[in-house]
């Protein structure tokens, strides 16, 4: 490394010594490659899934996640719901028919595997019970009888039931146009082997949502029959019920239908990517080089991923392209050496190792820094996450391999004709005089013009991007488009229904039991009235709640008793028959959920009723119990929220503090350092700008983004400045230096901008919401990192620079820029 | 100590509520609870001011002049000037508990009672209320209030809980509930569900006042008061309730209502559906068919004649003719009714499970239908 600076480029100790054992060994290393790569694309084919566990995306270490996964709170977890909404199309669901499907919906659902058989509810459960008073005593059954028959009177006899049961709202759609049907997905089925979530969705999609809204001729109410496979179905015409679900398993599944698309982007990115490549290099035979070198790295990396028994989930769908850009472009700046070095007179051998020794030292850094960018992400303590992190450290290893080692020894074996050295000396030529002007940028009025104006955007983006919300910022699902199926469903299901799958739960955890005690009862009580009444707070259940009902049940149902009994025998009574297969209490009634069904999931709306959650507690402590944060989906959202927040800064410092020391170390300049880290830092202020303006909210997708823009954006100003550095110290002016450094690489740092563009762009189609904003949030920082690169840091050099070299003091007064225009 | 008499009386039909395995329980826990020592009850909290007061469980329902005041779940109170339509929360109500009944004397001074056997007056028409009474451990709630003339106010409740004001409800004194037997009981007549007597109802009958819940307490005149009770008793008092006599009862199932008509006519109502009426003050009655089983709960006069009797699941009876016949006006969200009052010629206010609503009658009685 120390020989980077090296004015003439004469090779270390040890980069000689590797120049010599990689280009001694050429056809050893191609086929160590050749055959590395085979073996690890067919372990990729043969092993590679998509892999989405819910317990891979919870912050372990928040308070939250710790009391989500206290056994104690296991049956109230609840985040990994679906609600199966069966919908009458023309309204009401008192139709045999809708009964029909509904039952069927129950019973399917009942034998699937992998779903918690004691937790399904509907109307045709039997957890789903009633209590009615008659003259001497109580009668109580199941809202749907065990024998139910769909005539009118026991049509007329459930809608009863309904009301009687307090189900209105929660199993049955408040204008009675339908009926839920709700269950909980295991983590491990009875064999302990892992639920796939997506295999769930499908299922549900095939046996429920198909069967329902399809069902095969003839038997089109026969609950007995199972819907044959989709395509058939699907030929058959439209019943009357409409089949809505939502729930975690099925994002998992409509993401992994979106993310087929992946596959597309990925031919659609690899053939832009060449002709790129193509379109700079002037031959095709050239083009090839790095795009093969990149596609080797990407298989590899896929490989990796298989032997570290690792799938990939949806955020990690990103890795590959990354690998990919991220490989290309290295490989454009090698070729980009090589060919000067080729036009210099040499042949491929000879520029393939000149190439090698100039650029091993800005090359690792760059990837290194690529790799802290990665690294940096373990801090976010998400699983899911994590993956990414070490999935993509091991995909840049996987390019400092393919691009410092296999690409000189492949571009060693490219011919360089004559044509081709003409075409590269003609565009160089039409460039030259695009360098000229663009190295005015040092001349210090247009320098201080264009800090000027960066410190406008600095301001105006801190501004903007103080804004930027952690968190989610729609209703629905974020990770698909507003008009997906999904959130489409998620409208209807929410505006039919009291309750969403949007559920905050806080467990009062007590040393006796709850039950008994009437004291805590009203607590609990009085704790849930006052979250109901949280704006966002959509409806709010809890054991006392039913308990109230209950007890007003044993007392002819008369409303005047809704209230918690002091009574001793009452209190009792009022919670006897609260089976735990209701959710609200455990066997022994020390462990009492607080079910808050919320209106959404923005992040406003969870940061409100947590803060009303903490507000409470404090201020109403309960005997001998506390009230603990939290579980449901939305209680994994806030403690992710929170992680996020708490985390983003300590990355953005870690980012930023590797690229410093590396800066530091390979340029052993402080104002070196400076010249390449404002820019960064000015391009990571404004991405937070972008993401507010465009509601891209900071979560756990995106935030390992603004750490990889950062850490992959800095490349630029290493391999500028770098070069720029071998000519300040060759004693030629700020000016001089940036004109050359543009000639050498100015074509290959805008080009290795647009190719690492390119590789994300094309996200910004992607079906699923979150791709698009990450493609959205990348290109932006690498199309902008690089123009940073090549305006701000030559403006800063004329200013912070001795306009006539580099270890001179900076020039304190005004004195005549040099002027070669 | 009391065993709630409405569970002792309990014979389940469905399968986990065994009547055994009840009974056993109260046995048992009676006496238990018995030798504990009454707990220290804390002061209690004033209401929570809260976003959705209008829309908690409300029970009772009163007017204070040209203002609606209802009182219900948590010690939430909310108040109408605009019959009805909006509703704002009382600024101090010093319970939580709760609230099953109110009553005015006059356009600013009232009274409201509920549970923990707490009784609030108000002197500003509802806008703040003080604690005048207040016996958390006697553990028996309160289910309703009424306001006589000259300060005069009966407060009663579960287990016969009877208590009396003479100064607007400042002080109040227990009396125990010792209705006369004037009248002979009927039969059970008109029920068709009769079924064999039940063991711990036999011992209770000979019992005077038989420490039934005292549900609901409703004025005639100034002086004759009515008071509809627990398994089929009705009282009535012609002396504005310095004594009682118990009618001769149609029904042995529990009455929450009662609505006295012209003259004499009476209409009583509760479990089941069940609707009575008696053109001789509670003497005799006729049973009149509703369309419903739903318990009715509380019934309302229009000035033009109209009758109104709400029950639960959304339940509202209505009759054009001075209360000889009912259309059942099922009301399409099914929740639970309270307490009515008349606020105009077609519209009545209307409290329960969700709070307060606005009920408009259908324009033409049975277009609304008895069936869905």
């Amino acid at each position: 490394m120390a020989g980077a600076g090296n004015p003439n480029g004469n090779p270390s100790a040890m980069v000689g010594r590797l120049e010599r054992l990689i280009f001694g060994h050429r056809t050893l290393i191609l086929a160590l490659f050749a055959l590395g790569t085979l073996l690890l694309a067919v372990i990729a084919a043969r092993g590679l899934r998509i892999d989405t566990s819910f317990n891979k995306t919870l912050p372990l270490q928040h308070e939250y996640m710790r009391t989500y996964l206290d056994p104690k709170v296991a049956d109230f977890r609840g985040a990994n719901r679906v609600l199966i909404a069966l919908i009458a199309r023309d309204g009401n669901m008192f139709t045999p028919e809708f009964f029909a499907a509904l039952r069927k919906a129950t019973d399917e659902v009942m034998v699937m595997d992998g779903i918690d058989r004691t937790r399904v509810q509907s109307l045709f459960t039997p957890n789903v019970r009633y209590i009615e008073v008659v003259e001497d005593g109580i009668e109580a059954g199941n809202v749907v009888a065990a024998d139910f028959t769909p005539t009118p009177e026991n049509l007329a006899r459930v809608r009863d039931n309904i009301r009687k049961a307090g189900i209105l709202g929660r199993l049955v759609a408040n204008d009675f146009s339908g009926a839920l049907v709700s269950a909980t997905v295991l983590d491990q089925d009875a064999q302990g082997k892992r639920v796939d979530p997506i295999q769930i969705a499908h299922q549900l999609e095939k046996r429920v949502q198909q069967a329902i809204e399809h069902p095969p001729a003839g038997n089109g109410v026969d609950v007995q029959t199972r819907a044959s496979g989709g395509l058939e179905a699907a030929a058959f015409p439209r019943s009357g019920v409409d089949v809505r679900m939502i729930g975690f398993a099925m994002v998992m599944g409509d993401i992994a239908d979106g993310a087929g698309s992946v596959v597309m982007f990925a031919i659609i990115t690899l053939v832009l990517t060449l002709l790129a490549v193509r379109i700079y290099c002037q031959s095709w035979r050239v083009a090839f080089v790095p795009v093969l070198c990149s596609v080797i790295a990407v298989l590899w990396q896929l490989g990796a991923l298989v032997l570290l028994h690792y799938g990939i989930d949806p955020i990690g769908l990103l890795v590959p392209f990354l690998i990919f850009a991220i490989g290309v472009s290295h490989g454009v700046q090698k070729i980009t050496a090589v060919s000067d070095a080729a036009l210099a007179g040499l042949d491929s051998m000879e520029a393939a190792r000149r190439t090698f020794r100039q650029l091993l030292a800005p090359a690792v850094i760059a990837l290194l820094a690529d790799l802290v960018g990665f690294v940096t992400i373990l801090l976010i303590p998400v699983p899911v996450i994590r993956e990414l992190a070490i999935t993509a450290s091991i995909g840049v290893a996987v390019v400092i391999l393919t691009d410092l080692v296999l690409l000189p020894v492949m571009v060693s074996y490219v011919y360089f004709d004559a044509g081709y050295r003409e075409r590269v000396e003609r565009r160089q030529a039409r460039l030259a005089t695009l360098w000229r002007h663009l190295s005015g940028v040092t001349r210090r009025g247009p320098a201080l013009a264009i800090i000027g104006v960066c410190v406008l955007l600095a301001v105006v983006g801190g501004w903007l991007g103080r804004k930027t919300p952690i968190g989610d910022t729609q209703a629905g699902v974020p990770e698909l488009r507003a008009d997906s199926r999904y959130n489409r469903d998620n409208d209807v299901i929410t505006s039919k229904f009291s309750i969403g799958v949007d559920v905050l739960t806080a467990i009062v955890e007590s040393k006796d039991p709850v039950c008994v005690s009437h004291d805590l009862m009203t607590g609990i009580d009085r704790f849930g009235w006052h979250m109901r009444n949280v704006p966002g707070v959509q409806e709010v259940i809890t054991l006392p709640f039913i308990a109230k009902m209950a007890i007003a049940g044993w007392n002819e149902g008369s409303l005047k008793w809704r209230s918690i009994p002091r009574e001793q025998t009452q209190l009792t009574q009022s919670t006897r028959y609260i089976e735990t297969s209701t959710g609200l209490l455990n066997e022994n009634c020390d462990v009492v959920p607080v079910l808050m069904f919320l209106t959404d999931h923005r992040a406003e709306t969870i940061e409100r009723v947590v803060t009303a959650v903490k507000a409470w507690r404090a201020a109403n402590p309960l005997p001998g119990a506390e009230v603990r944060l939290a579980a449901g989906n939305v209680g994994v959202m806030a403690a992710t929220n929170e992680t996020v927040e708490a985390k983003q800064m300590l990355i953005l410092a870690g980012v930023f503090g590797a690229v410093i020391v590396m800066c530091l170390i390979t340029f052993r300049s402080l104002v070196g350092t400076l010249l390449v880290v404002v820019p960064l830092a000015l391009v990571s202020v404004l991405v937070y700008a972008v993401m507010y303006l465009l509601g891209i909210g900071l979560k756990v997708s995106t935030l390992p983004m603004v750490a990889l823009g950062a850490g992959i954006g800095v490349d630029y100003g290493i391999y500028l400045f770098s070069r720029m550095q071998e000519f300040l110290h060759q004693g030629l002016s700020v000016r001089e230096s940036y004109e050359r450094t543009l000639r050498v690489t100015g074509a290959s740092i805008i080009f290795t901008g647009i190719t690492l563009a390119i590789g994300v762009a094309t996200w910004v189609f992607s079906p699923l919401k979150f791709q698009a904003d990450i493609g959205i949030m990348l290109t932006f920082m690498f199309l902008v990192n690089m123009l940073a690169a090549i305006i701000l840091l030559p403006a800063l050099a004329a200013w912070f620079l001795h306009p006539d070299g580099l270890n001179r003091a900076p020039r304190p007064a005004l004195v005549d820029p040099p002027n070669r225009s | 100590m009391k065993a709630p008499t409405a569970c002792a009386r309990a014979v389940a039909s469905g399968g986990r509520f065994g009547g055994s395995v009840l009974a056993l329980a109260v046995l048992l826990a009676a006496p238990l609870a018995q030798s504990a020592p009454a707990a220290e009850v804390a002061e209690p909290r004033d209401a929570e001011h809260v976003r959705l007061a209008a829309h908690a469980l409300l029970i009772g329902l009163a007017s204070a002049g040209e203002r609606l005041v209802a009182v219900g779940d948590r010690g939430v109170v909310v108040f109408s000037d605009d019959k009805g339509k909006s509703w704002v929360q009382a600024d101090l109500v010093p319970t939580q508990a709760l609230l099953t009944g109110v009553c005015f004397f006059d356009a600013q001074h009232g009274l409201a009672v509920g549970h923990d056997e707490v009784i609030l007056a108000t002197a500003d028409a509802g806008r703040t209320w003080k604690r005048t009474h207040y016996a958390p451990e006697a553990q028996q709630p309160l289910l309703d209030v009424w306001c006589g003339g000259g300060g005069h106010a009966i407060g009663i409740g579960a287990y016969s809980t009877y208590l009396t004001s003479e100064d607007g409800g400042a002080t109040w004194t227990a009396r125990k509930f010792t209705p006369g037997s004037a009248q002979p009981r009927a039969g059970v007549a008109g029920s068709a569900k009769s079924t064999a007597p039940v063991a711990a109802s036999a011992a209770d009958e000979d019992n005077a006042g038989g420490g039934y819940h005292l549900n609901r307490i409703v004025a005639a005149t100034p002086t004759r008061l009515y008071i509809a009770a627990e398994a089929g008793h009705l009282y009535r008092s012609d002396d504005a309730g310095a004594s009682w006599v118990t009618l001769a009862s149609p029904y042995r199932g529990s009455f929450f209502g009662v609505l006295p008509l012209e003259a004499d006519a009476v209409l009583a109502f509760g479990l089941r559906g069940n609707l009575y009426r008696s053109d001789d003050a509670g003497a005799s009655w006729q049973k009149i068919d509703t369309g419903t089983v739903q318990l009715l709960d509380g019934a309302a006069r229009f000035d033009t004649g109209g009758i109104a009797v709400a029950g639960l699941s959304g339940v509202l009876l209505v009759s054009r003719d001075g209360g000889h016949s009912f259309t059942l006006q099922q009301q399409r969200d099914y929740t639970g009714l309270s307490a009515v009052v008349s606020v105009g010629d077609d519209e009545l206010a209307a409290v329960g499970d969700d709070g307060t609503k606005v009920i408009t009658l259908g324009r033409i009685a049975g277009t609304a239908g008895a069936t869905h």
